[in-house]
């Protein structure tokens, strides 16, 4: 592996994981440096997830899904080359997280894709109404009468309540080591 | 490679923000840009309102995603998007950052810092040889804010730059910004990049706000501050006819206010030249 993979490897794995220690030698200042990388790249995925998973965050609250979110990123860690598909697999962490209201995921599923953006998109394309009535969820395609290309029903839509994130024992600090460790080859890159 | 010729004028970012008063009406500038990767679509109503202003309008393609620093090559489907976004927008040109956001596992979707060495030197230009000739033209490729350097670093980013371009063709987008905000963070003269950067390889420059701190951050959610107006001015009378635009992603205000922060930088250009050009 090259010097510069092993660099990119190892910063990294910083980013993913504050536990991870620094590479030997470096000063204050580049410590202080990889703190705005790390908030920076927290801040946008969850800012992220937040846009794509509205209903979710209104349901469990604002400090719940945040260490939702963050978990969330520390175990699905994002792989593709748009920020969009950060959300896949969200619904399957809330079920674990939230185990004791299975209506969290199934409000999570009911959004996870396309993402929000996506359904700006796809709406637009005259989708067919995606129903959602399990979750109250209902995206409809045809113009509102104020002439917005899209609206979200959500007559079914709950205020937010508090939710206590699932206290089982988590496995977070082995699969921050298996994701500082991993790289694998990709069969997709030029 | 088809060179890109000179092309001088003055633009803003497109942002959904501003969607409808760029469908409405004539908006009073020469370009806009916008991110590519918020294109890379089959079809919806982004697509459909850039290619109405497409109609108006040239289009610059400015990407976030191409990782053109990293180690373990290009994603193929991304560069195989953008050439289809290319091919149906035709841009004035396509761009994206001097930087990495991912290794072959997983993809931070920031624009992180390269070690200034010959070899990510030589990784970079590979990448670049690659892209260009995948999508058969020239890029352009912006220089990064950045918050740490390397202590393997081998030379200055405007050296690194200068090799670059001279090596792969690719022309440069000149963000004043940038340049500010890492000379804020490293101690490094502004002045002294200016002067390392092949001012006839610039065909964009970029303006924008930062948030100032102990360490500078590039936040693109304020006003041009004084001291990059000033840094401005040096860099326009160094250069050529170039594509000047003011990027706002955050706190994005009315677009008459963007429209009379774009008039500074008319103004500034006009006297940077010494002549009524710009104007």
């Amino acid at each position: 592996m090259s010097a510069l993979a092993l660099r990119q490897q190892e910063f990294l794995a910083c980013l993913l994981d504050d536990a991870t220690p620094l590479p030997a030698g470096w000063d204050t200042r580049r410590v202080a440096g990889m703190a705005v990388y790390r908030n920076a790249y927290r801040t946008r995925l969850i800012d992220a997830l937040r846009e794509t998973f509205e209903r979710t965050a209104q349901l469990v609250g604002e400090d719940a899904f945040r260490r939702a979110a963050a978990h969330h990123l520390i175990t699905n860690p994002p792989t593709g080359w748009t920020i969009d598909l950060t959300g896949e697999r969200f619904a399957e962490t809330c079920a674990e997280l939230f185990a004791h209201d299975p209506d969290v995921a199934e409000v999570a599923c009911s959004a996870r894709r396309p993402s929000r953006r996506r359904w700006n998109a796809c709406l637009d394309q005259d989708m067919p109404c995606s129903g959602g009535k399990k979750s109250g969820l209902c995206l409809c395609s045809s113009p509102n009468k104020t002439g917005a290309p899209w609206r979200v029903c959500s007559a079914g839509a709950r205020s937010a309540k508090c939710a206590r994130l699932s206290r089982k024992r988590s496995a977070l600090p082995k699969l921050r080591r298996a994701l500082a460790r991993c790289c694998w080859a990709g069969s997709n890159w030029v | 490679m088809n060179a890109i010729a000179p092309w001088g004028g003055f633009g803003l970012g497109l942002r959904r923000d501003h969607y409808h008063d760029f469908l409405s009406g004539n908006v009073a500038v020469d370009f806009v840009e916008v991110i590519s990767e918020n294109f890379m679509v089959d079809g919806g109503r982004p697509l459909r309102v850039l290619e109405q202003v497409r109609a108006k309008l040239p289009v610059i393609l400015h990407g976030v995603s191409m990782s053109i620093g990293s180690a373990h090559g290009l994603d193929r489907e991304h560069l195989t998007k953008l050439k289809t976004l290319a091919d149906r927008i035709e841009p004035l040109w396509v761009s994206d950052h001097l930087c990495w956001t991912r290794t072959s596992a997983h993809n931070s979707h920031d624009l992180l810092p390269l070690p200034l060495t010959r070899g990510a030197l030589g990784v970079v230009c590979d990448n670049i040889d690659r892209a260009q000739e995948f999508l058969g033209r020239a890029m352009l490729f912006e220089n990064p804010s950045s918050y740490l350097t390397f202590p393997e670093d081998e030379m200055p980013e405007w050296e690194f730059l200068a090799e670059m371009s001279l090596r792969t063709g690719c022309y440069l987008l000149l963000d004043v910004n940038n340049i500010h905000v890492s000379a804020c963070n490293h101690g490094f003269e502004a002045a002294d990049y200016l002067a390392g950067i092949p001012a006839d390889r610039v065909r964009q420059v970029h303006l924008a706000g930062h948030t100032p701190g102990e360490i500078v951050i590039d936040t693109h959610d304020a006003p041009v501050c004084d001291a990059v107006w000033d840094l401005y001015a040096k860099a326009m009378s160094m250069l050529g006819d170039v594509a000047v635009m003011i990027e706002r992603d955050d706190a994005i205000p009315p677009l008459p206010e963007l429209l009379t922060e774009l008039a500074r930088a008319r103004i500034s250009t006009s006297a940077a030249l010494g002549t009524e050009k710009a104007a």
